[in-house]
């Protein structure tokens, strides 16, 4: 599985700048959607191997708990926790099927986490892969 | 009646999601995506979880859950672990070298199994010769553990539900 360079450098580039403009948050990582991590943004305590698969995981269960709800397909996956939050966005890349997991502390504002999230996987979803 | 969770894992591309399709009474809740490891010739893969039940001729109830084969997924193994009765190994022996992938299985569930019954399927055996039952028997023996294997086509409804006959006699013989 191998995405352009470009694509992992500009994606890249797009993490860092979501997690300067966002509070709170302290990893970003793109993943396909079977598993692997394509580009990440940490501050270095998070494996980033272990999210992507995780996104992959959540994202297929998150599928069909949508399509056995009768709530159609799944766009995002919020989890709160203790100390923070995680939040898992389909971006709807044209060629590559992918997921973006943002990790932010609790002192991210929900609301603006989760549209910056879905800014940022709308803009990598342009990105040429 | 009784009702009880039955976990299938192995090798990817092995057939643990046909293996519930093939026997499951309701329609299986499959998560496969697409399949972008080019290591592996496969279109899709299950990455969270497979589910299927079935009821037996005495009336009880199976749940049927398959797992994620790659390990990258270990920590689905875990979770899907928790309260499993028995569990089925699915091995394809069309691979390099399917008792390393069986040696695998046997590590990444050695908490369930040494709780538990397991069975060992192995698949594509008419193809592929070069590694025999006697090798997993053995393979199994070197880490003190027994455990019937069969050859399998998990496409056949037959052949998983043997399976799943040979794991309950398994269970039966332990208590």
């Amino acid at each position: 599985m191998k995405l352009s360079q470009s694509f992992t450098t500009n994606a890249t580039k797009a993490l860092a700048l979501l997690a300067a403009e966002t509070k709170g948050v302290m990893t970003a990582v793109v993943a396909t959607v079977d598993g692997f991590d394509v580009a990440s943004y940490s501050d270095g305590e998070i494996e980033v191997q272990k999210i992507a698969a995780m996104a992959s995981s959540m994202g297929a269960i998150g599928a069909v708990v949508g399509e056995e709800s009768k709530v159609g397909a799944c766009k995002s996956i919020i989890i709160e926790a203790e100390t923070g939050f995680v939040a898992m966005v389909e971006i709807n890349h044209p060629k590559y099927a992918l997921i973006l997991t943002v990790v932010a502390h609790r002192s991210a504002v929900l609301g603006q986490l989760l549209y910056s999230a879905r800014e940022t996987a709308a803009m990598l979803a342009q990105l040429e892969a | 009646m009784n009702e009880h969770k039955i976990l299938f894992t192995g090798t990817m591309g092995a057939g643990k999601t046909t293996a519930i399709g093939a026997i499951s009474e309701i329609e299986p809740v499959v998560t496969d995506v697409k399949n972008m490891d080019a290591r592996v010739a496969k279109e899709r893969t299950t990455v969270g979880l497979d589910y299927g039940e079935v009821t037996l001729d005495g009336g009880d109830k199976l749940r049927l859950y398959g797992t994620p084969g790659q390990e990258r997924f270990a920590f689905m193994w875990k979770i899907l672990s928790q309260g499993a009765l028995g569990l089925i190994i699915l091995i394809d022996n069309s691979r390099a070298d399917p008792i390393a992938d069986l040696n695998a299985y046997l590590d990444g569930f050695a908490d369930l199994i040494a709780q538990t019954s397991f069975v060992v399927g192995v698949g594509r055996t008419e193809t592929h010769r070069s590694t025999d039952l006697d090798h997993y028997a053995e393979a199994l023996a070197t880490r003190g553990l027994v455990a019937p294997v069969i050859p399998v086509d998990v496409r056949e409804r037959a052949d998983v539900l043997l399976l799943i006959d040979l794991l309950l006699t398994q269970l039966e013989s332990r208590v």
